[in-house]
């Protein structure tokens, strides 16, 4: 059987749990190192969607909140997003949102999973409910994750390659 | 409508309407782009023949690919990619064929016996035998990754490799690419061709829509590059459209047949053992043992040669007025090129020296004149011919004589040195002089006044008459300047200024003002006073002018007919009156002293003559 390969990235500001989010559900090829060196390491991940197979080759790119042009020429080619914030910093969302614009922008929609992570620090919750509310409203997927504990993470990933493999379909 | 009309009508009625739709026709832009569209292709071919056709397009199509390019020369490039690689290195392999076959000649004759037996016996030319023992390398995988997003459209593996995530490795290389040409590039287009990492060597070739990495273990010849460049042309030429459309899904089918290819790329290094020592027949190794000895010797005497050479064009270029160009062995003749001073020494005497025999010499020396200060020195000598107790001395650009000669060999000197290369000046400082040359120079120097007469005698410098004190000093000062001098002075010039004022002092010291009573001047007095005021005044100019100090002193006297007390005070008051007169005469108070001369002057004579001031001046030199 035939394997879809896809360029993902993840991106997200600093700090917000991006690379401890890959770590839980990736095949580790490169050491960490190339995030502070490049400034981008990739992992890849194999997973079945209705029987179809598909390997996400994930671009983690270093956290940042505004993309420089070393960091567009990562995003090109991509064929999704995972769209990372910190639920504990509300702010770290609309970085998140404002670089994903910035994507697009640059290089046109793909699909994408928002992941408002450290869901478990519920004391520290900074988003409120009607922002999600928004945002699924708005079309988006969205998933409250941790990466401490794994909640949700997977979910998600499987989510954006749903939505890969159906657009494979389409096309 | 009228008859005429009406008839027209009944007749013509088909025509009309056949000539309507014709006329609508040709009004109509659509109906006529459709007929000429619909005969055009037949047209182009039929006038296609006459090439009138070609004459007239040629122009605007030319003009339509100029903009073309100019608007998006991208899609020119890349739709030229598959055809003109193969076109230039067709071109380019022609010429190094040729250049391959004169490197080989030269290889011919410059490496040994022994290998050029084997490449013989290899049945190759001795440049391939060579290239092929010395390069040895392995394409181990070629990666072909797709241009715009990294991802790995196909990867063949060496079977001895074990290779990591390739389509990781794949997406990291176009990671670090992108890295490398946005950190350190200032061409946008640039793109990472070669990385080095101890015995492994990445390559990659970049086409328009996928780029060909090679990981070669060892050291690759630099024609892989061109091979390689050939596979992913061919692959680009086969599947263009396939790649530029590729996303991850199902492999392209036949592109890992083509990167396979890559792997076949290798060499091995080729071992003594397999050459097969045995097959060396004994008088073989004895010939090629005598070639070497001969070849040793050959070279040891070359080797010899070449030191003489060597030895003897160091001691020509420390030889001043020679410049060696070049030295060299030609017809059995050492060729000697370059430039010579006739004044410096002959390289036919300098030759023996170096081991190098004369009559071998072949001197091609034009000549020219040389500023070393051996050759200069030698040319002042040959031209101004000094006579015997004269010393000569090149120092820098400046001839410096000592010792004595005649005046006019001295003055002839003088103009002729300076018209020589390498002489700017001339010190002749330290040349002795006649007493006659030096009173020349003293009356030069010093420029006395007509009043003073000079004399030099054994050299010392003697002066008498009379003279200005400026002019005195400043000659006393010019005088060391006169070189050449033993001794001198001009103590014997009277100053003019001390001889005046020695006439002056000796008519206005011990002159009287007499006084009828009191301080009441006696009739005629005025006038002395006038006169002596007036020396007094040239006395005080002239001590001013020789710096000497002036001291005049007024000393009052009385008749001695009254008390002491009345007396001095007379006397004071007399003293006073001519002091008064003298400083309202210009001269200054601080010069002037006044006293009484006291009951101890002896009053006697005529009363008249006592009742006086008298006036003495003291003149002396400051400090």
């Amino acid at each position: 059987m035939d394997v879809l390969t896809c360029k993902i990235c993840i991106v997200g500001d600093f700090a917000v749990g991006k690379t401890s989010t890959v770590a839980r559900f990736v095949h580790n090829v490169f050491s960490e190192k190339y995030l502070t060196t490049v400034g981008v390491k990739i992992d890849t991940r194999k997973l079945s969607v209705d029987g179809a197979e598909i390997k996400m080759i994930i671009w983690d790119i270093a956290g940042t909140d505004r993309f420089s042009a070393v960091e567009f020429s990562y995003l090109r080619g991509a064929s999704g997003y995972l769209v990372v914030a910190d639920g504990s910093r509300s702010h770290t969302l609309d970085v998140a949102e404002r670089l994903v614009q910035e994507a697009r922008e640059r290089y046109g929609a793909v699909p994408q999973v928002f992941l408002i992570n450290k869901f478990d620090l519920q004391d520290e919750w900074e988003v409120p409910d009607e922002r999600v509310e928004q945002l699924r409203d708005g079309g988006e997927s969205v998933f409250l994750t941790s990466a401490k504990s794994g909640v949700c993470v997977d979910e998600a990933i499987h989510a954006l390659a749903d939505m890969l493999v159906a657009q494979q379909g389409d096309q | 409508m009228n008859d005429i009309d009406k008839l027209k009508e009944l007749l013509f009625r088909n025509e009309k309407k056949a000539l309507d739709a014709i006329t609508r026709r040709l009004e109509t832009p659509e109906s006529r782009t459709a007929d000429i569209s619909d005969v055009l292709p037949e047209s182009i071919l039929r006038s296609h023949a006459d090439k009138r056709l070609v004459r007239s397009l040629q122009e605007p199509v030319e003009q339509c690919m100029k903009a073309s390019i100019r608007q998006d020369p991208d899609s020119f490039a890349d739709a030229l990619f598959p055809v003109i690689g193969p076109a230039i290195r067709k071109s380019i392999a022609e010429a190094l064929r040729s250049m391959t076959q004169s490197i080989n000649q030269a290889m011919e004759s410059s490496f040994s016996v022994r290998t050029r037996y084997r490449a013989w016996r290899a049945g190759m030319p001795l440049g391939q035998y060579i290239l092929q023992r010395n390069i040895v390398y392995r394409v181990e995988q070629a990666f072909l990754i797709k241009r715009y997003d990294g991802l790995l459209i196909e990867h063949v593996e060496h079977e001895s490799v074990m290779a990591k995530d390739t389509d990781a490795v794949s997406a990291m290389f176009t990671a670090i690419q992108d890295f490398i040409r946005d950190s350190f590039s200032e061409e946008q287009g640039e793109s990472l061709t070669t990385a080095v990492m101890g015995e492994l060597t990445l390559w990659a070739v970049h086409g328009p829509h996928a780029i060909l990495v090679c990981v070669i273990r060892g050291v690759a010849p630099a024609g892989l590059r061109s091979d390689l460049r050939e596979i992913l042309e061919q692959i680009h030429l086969r599947h263009g459209e396939a790649l530029f459309g590729y996303d991850g899904g199902a492999p392209l089918l036949g592109i890992d047949m083509e990167l396979e290819k890559c792997l076949a790329f290798e060499q091995q290094k080729e071992t003594d053992n397999a050459s097969g020592k045995a097959g060396r027949p004994l008088p073989i190794m004895i010939f090629l043992g005598g070639l070497l000895l001969l070849g040793a010797w050959l070279w040891f005497s070359s080797f010899a040669d070449a030191r003489r050479l060597e030895n003897f064009r160091a001691a020509l270029d420390s030889t001043p007025g020679i410049v060696v160009n070049e030295i060299y062995r030609e017809d059995g003749q050492v060729v000697v090129r370059g430039l010579r001073d006739p004044l410096s020494g002959s390289p036919s005497e300098i030759a023996p020296g170096s081991q190098v025999d004369p009559a071998e010499l072949r001197l091609e020396l034009s000549p020219y004149q040389s500023l070393d200060a051996a050759i200069v020195e030698r040319r002042v000598r040959r031209i101004l011919q000094p006579p015997p107790g004269v010393g000569l001395r090149i120092e820098g650009n400046r001839l410096r004589l000592s010792g004595s000669a005649p005046v006019a060999w001295k003055q002839n000197a003088q103009s002729l040195a300076v018209a020589l290369p390498g002489v700017d000046t001339v010190d002749m400082t330290r040349m002795a002089m006649s007493d006659a040359e030096l009173l020349q120079l003293a009356q030069t120097e010093l420029r006395p006044p007509n009043t003073v007469t000079l004399a030099v005698r054994n050299g010392s410098l003697g002066a008498s008459g009379t003279a200005s004190h400026a002019w005195v000093q400043a000659a006393t000062r010019q005088l060391a300047s006169v070189t050449g001098l033993s001794a001198g002075n001009l103590n014997g010039v009277a100053i003019e200024e001390r001889v005046r004022l020695s006439q002056l002092l000796a008519t206005t010291s011990g002159t009287e003002i007499f006084f009828s009573t009191n301080e009441i001047l006696q009739a005629g007095q005025d006038a002395v006073l006038e006169r002596v005021s007036l020396q007094l005044r040239q006395i005080a100019n002239l001590t001013e002018q020789l710096g000497a100090d002036l001291q005049i002193r007024i000393r009052g006297y009385s008749d001695g007919t009254g008390d002491e007390q009345s007396n001095h005070i007379v006397e004071m008051a007399r003293a006073d009156r001519v002091a008064q007169w003298l400083v309202n005469a210009g001269l200054a108070p601080d010069n002037i002293q006044m006293q009484a001369s006291g009951s101890s002057i002896v009053s006697t004579g005529v009363q008249a003559q006592l009742r006086k001031a008298e006036i003495s001046v003291t003149v002396s030199d400051s400090g």
